[in-house]
């Protein structure tokens, strides 16, 4: 009686597509177009990055010019977003300050995403003993408070910014590594994971061709958000008169130092807070929209 | 049919493979498995002490000839997909041998197996999770020849081939998985399996996931590719028909165990084994006359657990002509008719 049913034409399957097949690079660039934040997000990341280090360069000021005379101005055509009480120009101040907030930020998500990664990959893959460590390692991160840390190292050394950049990762990666391991525990056992095996691949392609790119996305989203916290977490530091040295200033130096000011001149708080949101929302959208152009099965809304 | 408008190269892998010391017949069995048990360790507990182990596989004996393919079958559960996984070294087994052409699989190095690989490849049950949806299809089908250390043009020209072969188009090799339907993937999972050029390759219910019109066009498939290169298969379903159509001889399991295993026809003429008879009685006869006056076998009761099987014979518990000796002995498994073997103290001749 099966055989009846088996008299199928083999080619009945044989299938056309309507659309042309376009290489992977094109199809992510049409997510990502079709993504309208995240094209916001980039804009606004590109003139963040201009203006923070251009800006600078097209002011007469310096951003150690100390000008007593003009000391605690509100913002004006002769200073744009006013002066400090030391009469140094806040715009180029500001844009100093930028261009380390966004370098740590972006320095920070890209080392968190690159150990969170490798140490989420390794022990969701091997499990045993090398997930207990890991695991262990992981769980003795997240009870520390990483400001506390900061704190405590901030006192007995002077940081500059890669080196809080550098902490701030080390001490956050953990978030990424538990979405890494846990995907990587549920992707392992799926048969494409297995067919491989059987075709006799090595665990280092298994983890670097099939694991990796299923995980990608969940991980860059992951970085993103930590890009925002390790601003958050620098701004705090410098809040606390802990990051970097004067005259050198970030945006969350500046923000502490105008919180005398706040009353008077609320500019001067309200110009770098912005920045700092400016900077976390655009590093969020572009993440977003890396996600699902990275992602081949992500439908187009067209 | 578009699918030979360009023929792949024909099967070479048994000239070129290097071979066995001793000539061995034609008719010499190209897999051989042995006894084979594959118990998994239940671990519980802080300290996640092994506190039992379950018997997914327990001592199953079987053989597959060249260009022959045999059928296992049974319900859910009763380590089917375990034995197939654990014949490829997916699942490292308990004890017991594997040997292909001769050669002990368990006893291999990594290197041997590596090579040994080539000669073996498996068709998964789900072709919804059996392709990376990050991969581009001819990636997909040209990954084994990848690692095997065929230069990237090449294999992506022989996965173009065995795309053409099983009915898709080498364009189509562009394509990411989910732009298909289940039986276009699955043919990419064919494909797959067919480009390091195998002799034998292990069917984990390989159409169970499709539509009935598209597991005909498939099993279809599968029989034209097995004329042209020269397959054995073993395949694994839970479909009684399905495995009829294209099996030489059928293996019954049982809880790990061998039932039944039979010629085809025999075993579906003239079962001997309690549980295959109530396994066919629950196959539906088209005639709905014979249908509705037919006697049948109805099993009660649920597949017992593998972690604490039935004492005696694993089947008695279900058992509709089971006796104390059931609980004893468990029977051995017996040749009642000519190369027709049953695991039963009451076998129907």
């Amino acid at each position: 009686m099966a055989d009846t049913a088996v008299g199928v034409h083999l080619a009945s399957e044989q299938i056309a597509f309507d659309d042309k097949p376009q290489s992977f690079g094109r199809q992510a660039w049409k997510r990502f177009r079709s993504h309208k934040l995240a094209i916001v997000g980039v804009f606004l990341f590109l003139f963040l990055v201009l203006a923070f280090w251009i800006g600078p360069r097209v002011s007469s000021y310096e951003f150690d010019e100390i000008n007593i005379v003009d000391r605690a101005q509100g913002p004006s055509g002769k200073h744009w977003f006013g002066t400090d009480d030391l009469g140094r120009d806040l715009f180029v101040r500001a844009m100093r300050g930028g261009q380390y907030s966004i370098t740590i930020s972006v320095v920070t998500g890209l080392m968190a995403a690159a150990l969170g990664g490798i140490f989420g990959a390794l022990a969701g893959y091997f499990g045993r003993v090398l997930d207990t460590g890991v695991s262990f390692m992981i769980n003795c991160l997240l009870t520390i408070n990483s400001l506390a840390i900061l704190l405590v190292l901030g006192v007995k050394f002077q940081m500059t910014p890669m080196v809080i950049a550098s902490l701030i990762a080390v001490l956050t990666w953990t978030r990424g590594a538990r979405v890494v391991r846990a995907l990587v525990l549920q992707f392992k056992e799926r048969e494409f994971v297995l067919a491989a095996r059987a075709a006799g691949a090595s665990n280092l392609r298994i983890i670097w061709s099939h694991l990796l790119p299923n995980v990608a996305g969940a991980l860059l989203v992951e970085a993103t958000l930590l890009a925002g916290t390790a601003i958050i977490l620098e701004s705090t530091l410098s809040f606390l008169g802990l990051g970097v040295l004067p005259p050198e200033t970030t945006l969350g130096t500046l923000i502490s130092e105008a919180k005398g000011a706040i009353d008077t001149n609320p500019a001067r708080v309200l110009i770098p807070g912005g920045l700092v949101t400016l900077i976390v929302l655009a590093v969020n959208f572009v993440g977003d929209g890396l996600r699902d152009a990275l992602d081949p099965t992500h439908e187009l809304e067209l | 049919m578009t699918g030979t408008a360009s023929m792949p190269p024909a099967n070479t892998g048994s000239e070129t493979a290097p071979l066995p010391p001793a000539p061995r017949p034609d008719d010499a069995p190209l897999l051989e498995v042995n006894n084979l048990v594959t118990h998994f360790p239940i671990r519980s507990g802080f300290f996640k002490r092994t506190t039992g182990w379950v018997k997914a596989v327990d001592g199953v004996s079987l053989s597959v000839k060249p260009n022959e393919t045999v059928g296992i079958v049974g319900e859910s559960g009763c380590g089917k997909t375990t034995l197939g996984r654990t014949i490829l070294r997916l699942i490292e087994p308990t004890s017991g041998s594997i040997k292909v052409r001769g050669e002990d699989v368990v006893a291999a190095s990594a290197g041997r197996m590596r090579d040994l690989r080539k000669e073996m490849q498996m068709v998964f049950q789900d072709p919804y999770a059996s392709l990376n949806p990050r991969m581009p299809v001819h990636d997909i089908v040209s990954e084994p020849l990848r690692i095997h250390g065929t230069p990237k043009n090449e294999a992506r020209d022989r996965a173009g081939e065995y795309l053409d072969a099983v009915g898709l188009l080498p364009e189509h090799g562009n394509r990411y998985p989910h732009e298909f339907s289940g039986g276009q993937r699955q043919r990419v999972g064919i494909a797959r399996a067919l480009t390091l050029e195998p002799d034998l390759i292990i069917l984990d219910e390989p159409v169970s996931a499709l539509d009935v019109s598209i597991q005909a066009q498939v099993i279809n498939l599968l029989e034209d590719l097995q004329d042209r290169y020269d397959l054995s298969y073993l395949f694994i379903a839970h479909d009684l028909s399905v495995v009829r159509h294209i099996s030489d001889r059928v293996v019954v399991m049982y809880l790990g165990k061998v039932a039944e295993v039979a010629d085809r026809d025999e075993l579906y003429a003239s079962p001997g084994h309690p549980y295959t008879q109530a396994l066919l009685s629950a196959v539906p006869v088209p005639d709905p006359d014979v249908e509705l006056t037919r006697e049948r076998v109805v099993l009660t009761g649920d597949l017992p657990s593998p972690a604490n099987p039935p004492s005696g014979c694993r089947f008695r518990t279900r058992c509709p002509i089971a006796v104390a000796k059931c609980a004893d002995e468990d029977p051995p498994l017996a040749e009642i008719a000519p190369d027709h073997w049953v695991s039963c103290h009451f076998p129907s001749v």
